[in-house]
């Protein structure tokens, strides 16, 4: 497989990714809908796509999530570090999807493995976190209409 | 030419023909969006960017997400959010994966049929693809590539015409990526005349 044909099949499957999470996003999202938009705001949520959008490492997004999670603890407030704590967990589950995508998809030769997966990872976490936001949003202003 | 390559060609000249179908359905359902979304806030740019991103992103989820969000910061309801437009869009876009289902299974219906024996004998060459033969066995026999194909007959709209699913059959396996593709290309058909009603209303305004 050449580069160019590599790198198109890699946009492919995770356009295809992509779509079949948004629903999933939308089921977090309302699982969670009692919190929002007070106890989880608006501008926490922007700050999450922030930091996902400009993290360098998979672990740099971990760690923000832990830290909203601790904020809310120290606070008291142990629904939101629930709300942090799910997602930590279904973000880092993300790492078993892209181990998946990576297995079919053969890497071009010198590239290092474990980058790729941090990359990927780090992709899908974005995509993931795109359809959590706007499908929050989404809903707290259904409930508004309401 | 391939045998393989044949089928692609017929595949896409078929798939082709069963979009352009849908989008001319679409053209009413979406004069009518338009026809809501005048009577909003909303101006030209932001219905063309939808249009745009529609246009240049290869995920169906980056359109409606986008929606989403308009729909959720429009406080005021005087854009997106006014009268549930934006949420009857958003429900109008995910409703068109049934459409893009039904295209994609009626070119399925055959597939499987090449390849019960007579796939490699036939007549591609001599102008058939498309008139409900492929399945019946005459694509090949040292035709292709004798020209026809090339003189335009598959161009012709015989390939699938009239006959998506009616012994249009594909022996290679359909790229199960299909469905979803066909859904992105049926958002971007409703949207293009979305944007299309919206700026001649508005001008008409």
């Amino acid at each position: 497989m050449s580069e160019l044909e590599y790198l198109l099949k890699r946009k492919q499957n995770i356009a295809a990714w992509s779509d079949r999470q948004q629903a999933e996003a939308a089921r977090f999202a309302d699982s969670h809908r009692d919190l929002l938009p007070k106890r989880i705001t608006n501008a926490q949520l922007y700050g999450l796509g922030n930091v996902v959008r400009s993290a360098r490492r998979y672990a740099d997004i971990e760690r923000f999530i832990r830290h909203q999670a601790e904020k809310a603890e120290r606070a008291g407030r142990l629904d939101v570090q629930g709300y942090w704590k799910d997602l930590e967990t279904t973000l880092g589950e993300l790492r078993g999807e892209a181990q998946a995508l990576l297995k079919t998809l053969p890497l071009p030769v010198e590239t290092d493995n474990r980058e790729a997966l941090d990359a990927l990872h780090r992709e899908l976490a974005g995509l993931y976190v795109q359809h959590l936001i706007a499908h929050s949003l989404y809903q707290t202003a259904g409930a508004k209409e309401n | 030419m391939s045998k393989q390559a044949i089928q692609e060609v017929a595949l896409r000249v078929a798939l082709e023909r069963a979009i352009a179908q849908k989008s001319d359905d679409y053209d009413q359902r979406a004069r009518q969006y338009a026809g809501q979304l005048v009577g909003t806030k909303l101006d030209k740019t932001q219905v063309r960017g939808l249009e745009t991103l529609a246009s240049t992103t290869d995920k169906v989820s980056d359109i409606t997400d986008w929606l989403k969000l308009r729909v959720g910061r429009d406080s005021g309801r005087e854009r997106w959010a006014k009268e549930g437009i934006g949420r009857d869009l958003v429900s109008k876009l995910e409703g068109l994966r049934r459409d893009a289902k039904e295209i994609v299974d009626k070119l399925r219906v055959g597939e499987g049929r090449v390849g019960e024996g007579r796939v490699g004998e036939g007549r591609v060459g001599e102008g058939r693809v498309g008139e409900g033969r492929v399945g019946e066995g005459r694509v090949g026999e040292g035709r292709v590539g004798e020209g026809r194909v090339g003189e335009g007959r598959v161009g012709e709209g015989r390939v699938g015409e009239g006959r998506v699913g009616e012994g249009t059959a594909f022996a290679y396996p359909m790229d199960p990526d299909l469905e979803r593709q066909v859904h992105l290309r049926l958002c971007r058909e409703f949207l293009k005349h979305l944007a299309a009603h919206f700026e001649y209303l508005k001008a008409e305004q």
